[in-house]
């Protein structure tokens, strides 16, 4: 290695620790500012209760939570509970949604009925959309199944959109 | 041939009991058993912390001829936990180990019968009291069993001695003359029950600093701490000076992760080992003569056992009593393998096993 690549390599380094620290403040300024609490205690429980833990946990992607304790009680004793995470229909999916639906998928594994809210009516009064016409084609044709792609248990998966500007209805 | 090399060995054999007896031999032997002592403190898996520290406990051992030891406990009604033997068996192998450096060792066991009814919230009073001596007695059935090296004290007489006496003035004089110590002495109250503290003038917190100031080492729960730390303190007023080793946590048994996640306080300090009804948890502890054999095997098999050693892990300690009995019983060093907490199925089957080899039979349950 030459001194110039040397010196580029240390230069890289020195960037990406001053990054990585930048990073880290904002999440700890994050949970600070929201109350939250840090995940790591759960994470290590996880860890030793469940030896395959899904990488946006064990990366620390997930370093959060706010009162997921009980639920905890729920995992170790198989018994079910819910989460509810959802989306505005304004465009299709991109990657970063995956990160959720990654997320979604290993809580259902630990026991969790998941539902999901497509909240298309939002999407058009949150401006996001032109139309409430719109935002239900994007969710219909778009969003849904591609979340059905992500092989969630149909029986552990609630899906709920408005197909109407009135009525709500659940779509399994 | 034969005379010669007889006349050789025995020549060899004088020249070893000479270097044995020579000083040098000496320190290096000396300094052996320090460091097995040292690794003793040292050992995470058995010690939570120390007061002031290690080299502070390895001090007085150098610098003392005569060392008192003392472990001191109340009790409730639901009888005498298995965790208990954790504190006799450390305080015996302390014990053996200090005096294996030729210190003359002195070691006791308080059994606190007037501390266990001194908190307003006890309300069986009277039949804690009666049940003193029958606790003193099953106590001295377990020094007998394992051939423990302490001398089983009942609290009432102690009170009433002169000594103690003495202290409890001295105690009291420097209490009310310090901020700093009044501080320390909030401390070991739980915040609620502060002011019912003070009005009493904090007289459990001073009874049981009079009643350890003078002794050299001090081994209980890492919480009896912040009662240890005052006495370390009042004691560089009076020329005394208390250490303090504090065991790892006790935990229930027959409890999922999920237990320790929602309850931090406990994952924290633990359960008072020494009381079955610390926090309501009886039925989750071994409790001598009490708890039958089959809801132990249960307790055992139903436990949260991590591979993690830095998280609660109930299975293990009873592992590590059953080791502590096995190595008194048989004379043998202390086997506890570390490595065990990687299988934790097989963690769980010794544990049973020793268990009922080591405790159960010899006790006789």
């Amino acid at each position: 290695m030459t001194s110039q690549q040397l010196q580029h390599a240390e230069n890289e380094y020195r960037e990406k620790r001053v990054l990585g620290e930048k990073i880290q403040n904002y999440f700890q300024e994050k949970t600070r500012d929201l109350a939250l609490k840090n995940f790591s205690r759960i994470k290590t429980y996880l860890e030793a209760f469940s030896p395959n833990l899904h990488h946006l946990i064990a990366r620390d992607i997930v370093f959060a939570h706010l009162d997921f304790e009980p639920f905890t009680s729920s995992i170790a004793k198989g018994e079910e509970f819910t989460v509810v995470s959802g989306l505005n229909p304004s465009s299709p999916l991109h990657f970063g949604h995956k990160v959720l639906f990654d997320l979604l998928l290993f809580l259902q594994k630990l026991g969790a009925t998941i539902y999901i809210p497509i909240t298309n009516d939002e999407s058009y009064v949150d401006g996001k959309v032109t139309s409430l016409a719109e935002s239900r084609r994007i969710a219909y044709e778009h969003i849904i199944p591609s979340i059905v792609a992500f092989d969630f248990d149909p029986k552990k998966t609630k899906i709920l959109s408005c197909p109407t500007t009135r009525i709500c209805t659940i779509t399994q | 041939m034969r005379v010669g090399s007889s006349i050789g060995q025995n020549t060899r054999l004088q020249n070893e009991e000479y270097w044995f007896k020579s000083s040098s031999a000496h320190q290096f032997m000396e300094n052996k058993k320090l460091e097995q002592f040292r690794r003793l403190l040292e050992d995470k898996s058995l010690i939570h912390s120390l007061m002031p520290s290690i080299d502070g406990v390895l001090d007085v051992v150098k610098n003392k001829k005569t060392i008192r030891l003392i472990y001191g406990e109340t009790y409730d009604g639901y009888g005498q936990t298995l965790d208990s033997f954790k504190y006799y068996f450390f305080l015996h192998t302390l014990h053996s180990m200090i005096e294996s450096l030729g210190l003359h060792v002195s070691s006791f066991v308080v059994i606190g019968d007037a501390h266990s009814v001194k908190n307003k919230i006890v309300k069986d009073k009277e039949y804690l009291l009666s049940i003193s001596e029958s606790r003193m007695e099953l106590l001295k059935k377990i020094k007998d069993v394992y051939g423990l090296k302490f001398e089983p004290l009942l609290m009432t007489p102690l009170l009433q001695e002169e000594r103690f006496i003495k202290n409890l003035q001295t105690v009291i004089q420097l209490f009310n003359e310090s901020l700093t110590y009044q501080e320390i002495a909030k401390k070991t109250v739980l915040q609620n029950r502060i002011s019912q503290e003070e009005k009493a003038g904090f007289q459990y917190v001073l009874e049981e600093v009079a009643l350890i100031i003078d002794y050299d080492i001090k081994i209980g729960p890492p919480r009896e701490n912040n009662y240890d730390n005052l006495a370390h303190r009042m004691g560089e007023k009076v020329g005394t000076q208390l250490n303090g080793i504090y065991l790892k946590p006790t935990y229930p048994l027959g409890m999922s992760f999920d237990f320790f996640v929602t309850h931090p306080e406990i994952e924290e300090y633990g359960l008072t080992p020494y009381k079955a009804g610390s926090n309501k948890l009886q039925d989750f502890r071994i409790i001598m003569g009490a708890t039958t054999k089959d809801r132990m095997k249960e307790l055992i098999y139903q436990s949260f056992a991590p591979k993690n050693p830095m998280l609660p892990n109930p299975v293990y300690d009873v592992y590590l009593i059953s080791q502590l009995a096995k190595s008194i019983l048989t004379g043998t060093k202390l086997q506890a393998n570390a490595g065990i907490l990687n299988d934790p199925d097989l963690l769980k089957d010794q544990t049973f096993e020793e268990l009922t080899n080591y405790i159960l039979k010899p006790m006789g349950s």
